[in-house]
Formats: C-alpha cells, sequence, structure tokens
C-alpha cells in the first residue's frame, strides 16, 4: 500500500508560490505517495506566536488540530519553520484539553525533505532519475528552523547530492540566518536586509548559479534581495529543484 | 551604567551604517565563533559536559540560599569578609564605604561586568579614588570613555589603527600599528598603578561554595596581580555564579574557556580563598567578597526565566548571533549585548524601555546552539515577546501597541475560517485587475530594500480544486 500524505502548503506556497505545491506534490508522487490537499487550510499561526501574540495564535493551532486530528495520514509541510510550529511550540500555547490532539497531530507532521529521509527512508534520488537533463550549479541555503529545531541538517543536503545533474557547491556560513525570521524582516529591516546581504555574498561567492533552500520563506527574502539587486541568481525550492532533475516536465 | 535600552532601534541602524564597525565586527564568525566550534569537537565529553554542567547549575540555582550560606561561612572562617547587597548601589557604597575607611586612594580593576551595572568607577571618581582598568580591552575602552562592547572583549569594535590613535592622544605614545608595541605601552603604563594601588577590584568567574574559593580566568595576568598585589581585594559577584565543589570547577573551565576563546585553558586561573594567611608571604591583607543580586531574583522567581541565571558569560552567544555580529555591542543599551542581554537586561532594568531587545532577533536559534550549558534563548525571547503583548507578569506588560494587537486579532480571526480567507483573495484578486499593486502587499518596510513577492492568480488550494487529478499533476502547472 503506498504512503498516504495530507500537504498542509503553509500560507506563503498557498498563496505566493503555488508553483512550489505542486513541485512537492508531484515530487512526493514520483516517489510513490498519494497526496491529498485539505481545501480549508490556512495558517500554522506561527507569526502569531512568534510575534507574542499567543492567544491569537492558539485560535489557528485549534484549527490546525482540529483539521488534522483522528486521521491515519502524514502531514507534510514544505517549511522547517511551521513544522517546528506544530512539533515544538504548539505545546506552549495550549491548555490541557488541547494537549492529546497536539500529540496526535504533531506525531505525523514532517517536513518535506524530513518525510522523504525519515519516513520514506530514500536519501539516494538516483533510482527515480530516468533520463540526465542538462546539469544545474546549486548551493543550498539551511534554514534555521529546519536545522536547529528539527535537527534537519544533512539529510536535504544528501538528497540534493545524489541527484546526478546537480552540482552542490559549497556555500560559506551556510547554516547563517539569512536575516528573514518571520515579522523581525519588518520589524527591524535594516538588520534583517543587512543579515540577507551578507547571505547574498556568500551565495555570490560559492559560484553556483541556483540558491536553494527547504524553506520558501527564506527564499523569499533572498530573492527579494536578488530582484532588487538585479543579481544573475536564481532562488529555487528543494523541490523544485529536485523536480527539475528527476526530468519531470520542468525544463529540459 | 545607565540603561539606554530604548535607543536600540537608533543605536543599531547607526551601526549599520559605521563601515569601520562592520568591518571589526566581521572578524567574530571566523575568529572567537569557529575557535569555540573546533573546541568543541575536539573536546571527547563536549555533550556530556554541557549536560552535566546545566544540571549542576540548575541544582545550584534551586537551592541558591543554602550554597550561599555555605559559602559565606567558609569564605568567613578562612578570614574573608562577605556582604550581600541587594542592589547595585548597595554594592558601591559598600566599596566606597570601605575606600573612605581604609584610605584607598588608587585601584586597580580586572574585567567586570557586574562593575559595569554598579557604574563602579564612575562613582569611585565622584569620591575621589582613581580606578584603572587593567584588563587591556577594559583599558582601552575605559581610556575612550566608553564602555564594553562584548562581554570577553570589551575592545572589539576597535581596530589597531584606532587603538593607536587613542593611545596617542591619551597617553602621548608614537602612533604604531604593532600590537604587541600597543600592548607593552598599556603594559607600561598600568605597572607602575599596580604598584600604587590600596585596593584590587575584580569579578568573579565562580564561587566555590565548599571552599569559599572565587575563581578567576584570565588571559592577561592582570587578575592574578589585582587579587595579590594592593593590600585590599574586594570581589564582586553575581550571585549566580556560585558552583558547589572544587570538582565541578573542573567541568566548568573546561565548559566557559572552550565557549569563549575556543582556548583548552586560559593563560590564568586563579583562585583565592580569603586573604593572607599568617604563614603566607603573598596576597592581600584583607578579602571581601561583595555578593549582588541587583535584580536576579526576579528572573529566579520566574520560572520562565530561571535558566537565565544559569549563564557562565562566556559570551558565546554574541558570537554566534547574527544580530549581534551587525548591530554589535552598544545597540543593546546596557551591560550585556547580544541574546542573553536581550534577556538579562529587560529583566534587570526594565522590560518596558527595553521592550525592543527580545523582537531584535530573528530566532535562528544559533545562541541557543553555542550555549555551553544550553540556555534556551530563543524560548524566553519568545516568552517576553509574549509578556509584552498579553503578559500579566511583569509591571510593564503589554507593551506592545494597540493597532498591532487589533491586526493580530483581525487576521487570526479570518484565518481561522478558510471561506473567509478564500473570499478575500478572490476579491484582492478582482481588485488587482485593476490595482495591480494589491499583487504586492508587503509593506515598504519590507519593499524599501528588498522586492515584495507576488500573490498569485490563484491559491494552491484553489488550483487544486479546480484539477484534474489525474491528468494534469505530473505537467507542469
Amino acid at each position: 500500500m503506498s504512503a498516504k500524505v495530507s500537504l498542509f502548503a503553509t500560507c506563503v506556497l498557498n498563496n505566493f508560490y503555488p508553483d512550489v505545491a505542486f513541485s512537492v506534490v508531484r515530487v512526493l508522487s514520483k516517489l510513490g505517495v498519494d497526496v491529498t490537499v485539505r481545501q480549508d487550510q490556512t495558517c500554522c499561526g506561527q507569526p502569531f506566536f512568534n510575534s507574542g501574540h499567543w492567544n491569537d495564535s492558539s485560535k489557528l493551532m485549534r484549527k490546525f488540530v482540529e483539521d488534522y486530528s483522528g486521521g491515519q495520514e502524514d502531514i507534510v509541510l514544505p517549511s522547517g519553520s511551521c513544522t517546528s510550529m506544530v512539533r515544538n511550540h504548539y505545546l506552549e500555547i495550549c491548555s490541557e484539553d488541547d494537549i492529546g490532539g497536539i500529540r496526535d497531530v504533531s506525531a505525523r507532521t514532517f517536513e518535506f525533505t524530513e518525510y522523504i529521509t525519515r519516513e520514506l527512508g530514500i536519501s539516494d534520488l538516483t533510482p527515480f532519475q530516468s533520463t540526465i537533463t542538462k546539469k544545474i550549479n546549486v548551493t543550498y541555503h539551511e534554514s534555521c528552523h529546519l536545522k536547529r529545531e528539527l535537527g534537519v541538517s544533512s539529510e536535504p543536503i544528501d538528497l540534493l547530492r545524489s541527484l546526478e545533474n546537480v552540482t552542490l557547491t559549497d556555500m560559506d556560513q551556510s547554516e547563517v540566518c539569512c536575516g528573514f525570521g518571520g515579522t523581525f524582516a519588518t520589524k527591524y529591516p535594516e538588520i534583517s536586509t543587512a543579515m540577507g546581504e551578507e547571505k547574498i555574498a556568500n551565495i555570490v561567492k560559492s559560484g553556483a548559479d541556483i540558491v536553494t533552500a527547504s524553506d520558501m520563506s527564506c527564499l523569499m527574502h533572498i530573492d527579494g534581495l536578488i530582484a532588487r539587486k538585479n543579481l544573475p541568481l536564481k532562488s529555487m525550492h528543494i523541490s523544485q529543484v529536485i523536480e527539475q532533475s528527476l526530468n519531470m516536465g520542468c525544463q529540459k | 551604567m545607565k540603561p539606554e535600552t530604548k535607543n536600540f532601534n537608533m543605536k543599531s541602524k547607526e551601526t549599520l551604517l559605521d563601515p569601520q564597525i562592520q568591518k571589526n565586527l566581521s572578524g567574530l564568525y571566523g575568529g572567537f565563533h569557529t575557535a569555540r566550534i573546533e573546541a568543541s569537537l575536539a573536546t571527547a565529553d563536549w555533550e556530556e559536559l554541557q549536560t552535566k554542567g546545566r544540571e549542576i547549575k540548575e541544582h545550584v540555582i534551586n537551592h541558591l540560599d543554602q550554597y550561599l550560606e555555605l559559602l559565606e561561612s567558609n569564605v568567613i572562617s578562612s578570614g574573608g569578609n562577605v556582604y550581600f547587597a541587594e542592589t547595585a548601589e548597595d554594592a558601591t557604597q559598600y566599596v566606597i564605604d570601605l575606600s573612605k575607611k581604609k584610605g584607598v586612594k588608587t585601584v586597580v580593576k580586572s574585567k567586570s561586568m557586574l562593575s559595569e551595572e554598579m557604574s563602579l568607577n564612575e562613582e569611585l571618581v565622584k569620591h575621589g579614588i582613581d580606578p584603572y582598568e587593567t584588563d587591556l580591552g577594559e583599558y582601552i575602552v575605559q581610556l575612550a570613555e566608553e564602555t564594553p562592547y562584548h562581554i570577553i572583549a570589551p575592545a572589539i569594535h576597535k581596530s589597531r589603527q584606532e587603538v593607536s590613535k587613542l593611545f596617542a592622544d591619551k597617553i602621548g605614545t608614537k602612533q604604531t600599528e604593532n600590537i604587541e608595541t600597543l600592548t607593552s605601552e598599556a603594559r607600561d603604563q598600568l605597572r607602575d598603578k599596580f604598584i600604587q594601588a590600596d585596593m584590587g577590584i575584580t569579578g568573579g568567574n565562580f564561587l566555590v561554595a565548599e571552599t569559599g574559593t572565587l575563581a578567576l580566568v584570565s588571559n592577561e595576568g592582570n587578575g592574578r596581580m589585582c587579587t595579590s598585589m594592593p593590600r585590599i581585594h574586594v570581589a564582586i559577584v553575581g550571585m549566580e555564579k556560585i558552583i558547589p565543589s572544587i570538582e565541578d570547577l573542573g567541568t566548568f573551565l573546561r565548559l566557559l574557556i572552550r565557549s569563549a576563546t575556543g582556548q583548552w585553558i586560559s593563560s590564568y586561573v586563579t583562585m583565592v580563598s580569603g586573604p593572607r594567611k599568617s604563614t603566607e608571604i603573598d596576597g592581600p591583607e584583607e578579602f571581601h567578597l561583595v555578593i549582588v543580586d541587583n535584580g536576579r531574583s526576579k528572573m529566579l522567581a520566574d520560572p520562565h526565566l530561571r535558566e537565565a541565571l544559569y549563564c557562565l558569560r562566556c559570551g558565546a552567544c554574541l558570537n554566534a548571533c547574527p544580530v549581534y555580529r551587525k548591530v554589535g555591542g552598544h545597540s543593546y543599551g546596557w551591560v550585556y549585548p547580544g541574546p542573553i542581554g536581550s534577556i538579562v537586561s529587560p529583566i534587570l532594568t526594565g522590560l518596558s524601555d527595553a521592550k525592543n531587545l527580545p523582537f531584535a532577533s530573528s530566532l535562528c536559534g544559533a545562541c541557543k546552539e553555542a550555549c555551553p550549558v544550553k540556555i534556551d534563548i530563543p524560548r524566553m525571547l519568545l516568552y517576553l515577546r509574549n509578556q509584552l503583548v498579553e503578559g500579566k507578569d511583569y509591571p510593564d506588560q503589554q507593551s506592545v501597541g494597540f493597532w498591532e494587537r487589533a491586526v493580530s486579532k483581525f487576521l487570526s480571526s479570518l484565518l481561522s475560517n478558510s471561506n473567509a480567507v478564500r473570499f478575500l483573495l478572490r476579491s484582492a484578486n478582482l481588485i488587482a485587475t485593476i490595482a495591480p499593486f494589491v499583487r504586492k502587499p508587503f509593506p515598504p518596510s519590507w519593499a524599501k530594500s528588498r522586492e515584495s513577492p507576488t500573490l498569485a492568480k490563484k491559491t494552491f488550494v484553489d488550483q487544486w480544486a479546480s484539477l484534474d487529478l489525474d491528468g494534469s499533476l505530473r505537467k507542469k502547472h
């Protein structure tokens, strides 16, 4: 029986990057996973939690937990940050009554690359590559919450390394925050931008043509700077890199 | 030190625009930060050490009264004096009264962040006593009439050229870029002060309760000279610096030093147990230990913040912090900068004035990762943010503005209802056909330096709903 997952696209993908969400779906399908999508999904509540509005956040925590509790399927989020909200922070803003539901849901909630590597047990994508497409040169930015709150660090890198037509180029300080930080980016735009510019400098220094990451919110920040500076760089979510590399109909 | 935490926004912007300071700060990642990582990797049992250190701290802080009593009786029985100061002013007054009573004219000081809490140098000067900082970095900062920029490297913001110019202006030395020459100039200046001084004032890295011992870590030997040359030694130490036994000191010296500078062990570890004994030829005639609270009890009383008292003041979280590496130490506006400062300063000096500090973090977690005793700094920052928004535990709670709270309430209610969200987004898309800017919804604070992402014409969920699932999934959408 094939694995079943429900995809929670996150606000960023749902509203700004639906194509990335489709890449996630196509990669999971290629790996033999049945993907469903709840029509009533909105936000996990993390922006409210991180800004101190815990009562407001808990409304969305309850919605998420009610929507997904009692199910059998795993819940996949293409974001380390939102996954960590569900798994690590829901318990901090809940009341006693919520605990059972949170435990049920968070035990089945996984970040996209974490799901592929740890739940499906796939670290090597070679068997899924049909034809070799054009080689691309990418560098990987480690998103903070994926690495430090979920402990997923080498897994996405292993996936990228296994792709024959992807050259993964090291980036200096790849584990340093890009400066997004949710509402931090608008509360402290100058600091956030300065951090982003340092990230951009390290991306440029790597010599790669494409910067990839597992969290689209980091890439939204990085891409905002790339676009403003008109740099000859491209950002792609890791699912898009994988999709393109597996020659699933994106580009030849 | 007078808190200026409310100036964070202004100060941080100034620092970002100062190319020299940015250049000086840029060395932290490859310097202290990398050295710490290498030292911890080279320590075979680093994780166990961290766990052990944390457990000891947890235990001591939970039994603080007992350990303080034990420490006090041991210091007294080895001939020292102990004074418990509730506030910084209290501690300062003790030092000043003692100085007056003993006819102290000149004081040599080794590095102490707590003395910055007390504005000790300023107060001593007011009472006609000359204090001399003897740690090289502190000496530079004192000459420049500034405050320390970093917990362990107070003059990290100054280049050698700047130091050279400062020395030339203040002590009349020749300008040079040779660090050794500069160091030896400072040494020459300070040697006389050590000889003249009536009193040595030090901080303390650890207080060992079972032996009544003060442990001091330094790389310049100035700490040892301050504790042994003048006739009176006063140690001012925060009450959280206590550890149970001399055996624990081994654990903490490893954790502290390797996290601070990446050294295996510092050049000097000085242990002081009371004044000179009748059988000894060196050491001060008097030893005074001033144990300071100055608001630390507030952290002790709040279980959400208690672990802030585990801090060893190694500075590793500052070096690891990408925000600190941009805004530097002075932006934080009080004694302790960086991630740990963003917790300690609001509690010790007032949450309302310091309300910017808990928000001035991307919550990347590099601080928690770097901390030798695994203090969960991001969790406490989140807690303080929550206190500022909807808290009840602090007198100056709910400092976050009405509008932000109203917007948050509205948005979270909206997002709880997916039909309402869908309706709103579809309306936005209709409006966008005549007003395209609607598709770029990010505020000017984002868009000033970064392109705003574009709102999709149709959300993923809507696109999914209208899909022929089998047919179109595998094609590029």
